[in-house]
């Protein structure tokens, strides 16, 4: 029995090794660097040098293809950074991510891909890259987390053990680290689709997963406000169409959020915009389609962020 | 728990640990209680089924212990079977019974708006509930004294390798060895871990690769040529093999590490000669379950020539719609019931059992065993085209295109799946055979032993890395969790 059991330590320890050798070789490849999640460090940085009171946007891929953080900016006098990268990235690492760095007076607005509400969207290769970013955010994310990082546990190993072989996958232009700029906005993005937007699928309403997510959105609330911070809710833009097919599930979402006293700007019928505003995903506009979020955002904002400056003085 | 998950190894690393330090009591009570917190690491509500089901048989199985006349044995074995095939009948049906009677209804005139539950399934119900009927059924023929040891009991239900896909043991073999001292062995744990291990690589390499070319085509039958379909078919045949047997493995290699044995599931299945042989060798525990709880009592092979085919029919169907609620189930296992059809016609047939070496003893099969095994495979394709397609008319229209041979077309689009076509071909035909040189053995890393250990480790650790380098994003789940 002892034997068995030094020996299958042994080997395990024999395979620990061989990961050391496979992490060492795939060291010093840039392409990790160049992914657009890396983006992620460019925008800590933003964040951590701009002046106070900051406007902060936290969310998913629907903001960095969605706003124009300077054109807000320059219109709100506020100085501004958009955090948005991937919504795969899961609710609790990317309201984890910006937790300890919110200060006095900061606004945040929350603008959360509506899928938070319906189950855990993490996606193994997403948030185990931004993990490699951002280690301290495992034990930020809490205890909840740890099964599913347990669960997938397997994905970094996997990339250590390809990765001498086949490098890391290189995402194309539009989907790199150089196309964001330094307030977190994409920079230059298609003018027409790119693939057809599929067809919306009726979604299964998943009470118990939307009670998690407004929780954990209650409990950052609360932590940003001890910070002496305001959060408030913009949904991100979906197309017309989709509205139309999901619009019983969006309206559960916003009506959970009110009952939690959320300050809530819009709702989702008009959060949307017509279909040819989209490109690659629901979520992503064009130039032109955000553009007319970004106006649409100035004109919600400005009372938002004048009652805060009055509240101040 | 997923045995594909650094949390099943540290899982099992931690209940393999603290079990050989406990006395026999001690143990059953551990694997228990892992084997609850197994199952509740997907959803700990449906551990409350497990634990009512072993409940009830566990009362029952006493109850008949008792010198009761037969009406009220016969009631309390109703009481078993209602109990658990309600509860399957709930969780499985009911939503397809629901449907189905609407739609008849509708046919005739009447509109039936009744409600859709959507009921979620809870993972592996199938099995466990088979298992623990069996027990009852088994006390009440006679065949096994009910035990009164409550915690070796529940342990024999819920034992965790096995619980959520097999194989389904029967209280006859599994219940004993709970119930008497288990001692370590290490040729047995040696062998159990090579298991593990060969199942890891049959799901991570091919099972999970393969089923990105699967989902790929049948998500869209319609838009790929006949020849892509073929392709797929044979993908389907081999995913759900590696799968299913790979799961089968990693459950008989960890139950090796807790000196327990569990029956044999797949023995070479796809060397066949006949559709008979087939299942024989195919998910040896249901279809054995199946042989001795439904084809017998419903007359099985010694009656009749008509009884007997009459009675196999059902058995197959029936075991289609254990698969799942669906139609596609439903045919898939009449097909495979009138497969079987001229094996049961021949007279003085001669049966190859699990126990002959699959595909005969020689090294190269001759030309009519190998035409013999190809046609074998051919026809069970035929049935696995239902039993993965989306819908019954994506079934029928995929068979009728494939077997039009003088009609197909095209072949030349590629498909977009992410792992490349001519890879899986190439690992498949190693994995072929590296089958059929190593059928004379239970598993295909069997005869280890006997290299000189730093070949082994350095074996293993190549399966292992390249198990690890070529699976797909996303481990998906064991295809036979859904039944």
């Amino acid at each position: 029995m002892r034997n068995f059991i030094l020996r299958t330590l042994l080997f395990f320890a024999i395979q620990v090794l061989v990961c050391a050798v496979l992490y060492i070789a795939g060291r010093g490849d840039e392409s990790e660097d160049r992914h657009y999640l890396s983006s992620l460090i460019d925008k800590h940085e933003r964040l951590d040098s701009m002046s106070r009171p900051r406007l902060i946007f936290v969310g998913g891929s629907s903001l960095m293809f969605g706003i124009n953080s300077e054109h807000i900016e320059k219109a709100t006098g506020r100085a501004t950074v958009n955090m948005g990268v991937n919504a795969a990235l899961g609710l609790d690492f990317i309201l984890s991510d910006i937790e300890p760095k919110i200060s006095s007076d900061d606004l945040v607005v929350l603008s959360l891909e509506y899928g938070f509400f319906l189950k855990d969207i993490a996606q193994p290769p997403s948030l185990w890259h931004a993990l490699g970013i951002a280690p301290h955010n495992i034990l930020a994310m809490g205890p909840s987390k740890i099964p599913w990082i347990m669960d997938n546990g397997l994905y970094p190993i996997r990339q250590l053990a390809r990765h001498p072989f086949t490098g890391r996958p290189e995402m194309n232009d539009l989907y790199s680290r150089n196309n964001i700029n330094e307030r977190g906005d994409i920079v230059s993005r298609p003018e027409r689709y790119n693939i057809e937007i599929k067809a919306p699928v009726s979604a299964e309403e998943s009470n118990s997963a939307r009670r998690q997510a407004v929780s954990r959105i209650v409990l950052f609330r609360e932590r940003v406000a001890k910070q002496g911070a305001k959060v408030i809710v913009l949904y991100p833009y979906l197309p017309k169409s989709h509205i139309k097919v999901r619009g019983d599930f969006y309206k559960s979402v916003h009506l959970a959020l009110g009952e939690e006293g959320f300050s809530i700007v819009g709702t989702p019928a008009e959060a949307s915009l017509k279909d040819e505003y989209f490109y690659d995903s629901n979520y992503h506009l064009t130039t032109e389609g955000a553009a007319i979020r970004t106006k649409r955002i100035v004109a919600q904002l400005k009372p938002v962020i004048r009652s805060m400056s009055e509240q101040t003085h | 728990m997923n045995f594909i998950s650094l949390t099943y190894a540290l899982f099992l690393g931690a209940v393999f640990l603290l079990y050989w330090r406990l006395p026999r009591r001690g143990q059953s009570l551990l694997i228990l209680i892992a084997s609850y917190v197994f199952y509740g690491w997907w959803d700990y509500r449906f551990c409350a089924l497990i634990f009512i089901s072993s409940i009830i048989d566990f009362s029952v199985g006493l109850a008949l212990g008792r010198k009761f006349e037969r009406r009220t044995r016969r009631a309390l074995l109703a009481i078993s079977l209602v109990a658990n095939l309600g509860m399957l009948g709930f969780f499985k049906y009911f939503d397809f019974f629901r449907e189905n009677l609407a739609q008849l209804g509708s046919a005739v005139g009447w509109h039936m708006d009744g409600v859709t539950l959507d009921i979620i399934l809870p993972v592996g119900i199938s099995f466990y509930t088979f298992q623990t009927m069996s027990y009852t059924i088994d006390v009440y023929r006679g065949h096994l004294k009910p035990t009164s040891a409550f915690v070796d009991y529940m342990a024999y239900v819920s034992f965790f390798p096995q619980l959520v896909a097999g194989p389904i043991e029967r209280a006859t073999s599994l219940l004993p060895q709970f119930l008497s001292e288990r001692s370590f062995d290490l040729s047995e744990a040696r062998d159990g871990l090579r298991r593990i291990l060969w199942g890891v690589a049959k799901k991570l390499i091919l099972a999970d690769n393969l089923a990105v070319i699967v989902e790929l085509v049948y998500g869209n039958p319609g838009a790929y040529s006949e020849t892509k379909l073929v392709f797929a078919t044979v993908c389907f045949a081999f995913q759900i093999y590696c799968d299913f047997s790979a799961y089968s493995d990693i459950a008989i290699g960890t139950a090796q590490l807790f000196g327990i044995k569990l029956m044999r599931n797949f023995a070479y299945p796809y060397f066949s000669q006949s559709v008979a042989e087939f299942w024989r060798r195919w998910h040896i525990s249901l279809s054995t379950w199946f042989r001795d709880y439904v084809f017998i009592p419903l007359g099985g092979s010694r009656g009749k020539r008509r009884t007997m085919i009459v009675s196999m029919l059902i058995t197959f169907v029936i075991s289609g719609l254990w698969h799942g609620a669906s139609w596609n189930f439903v045919i898939w296992g009449a097909i495979n019931g009138l497969l079987i059809v001229p094996s049961a016609l021949q007279k003085n047939p001669r049966r190859l059992t699990v126990k002959d070496v699959p595909g005969g003893e020689s090294y190269f099969p001759s030309v009519w065993v190998a035409l013999k095994i190809g046609l074998t495979f051919g026809f069970i394709c035929l049935g696995w085209v239902f039993f993965r397609a989306e819908t019954l008319q994506d079934a029928w229209s995929m068979v009728v295109r494939m077997l039009s041979f003088w009609s197909w077309t095209g072949g030349g689009e590629t498909l977009n799946a992410g792992v490349s076509s001519r890879i899986m071909s190439m690992l498949l035909v190693v994995f072929v055979a590296v089958e059929w040189m190593q059928r004379r053995e239970v598993h295909a890393l069997c005869r280890l032993e006997r290299w000189p250990m730093w070949t082994r480790w350095l074996l293993y650790t190549l399966i292992l890395w390249l198990g690890i380098a070529v699976q797909p994003v996303r481990v998906g789940d064991f295809i036979y969790f859904q039944f």
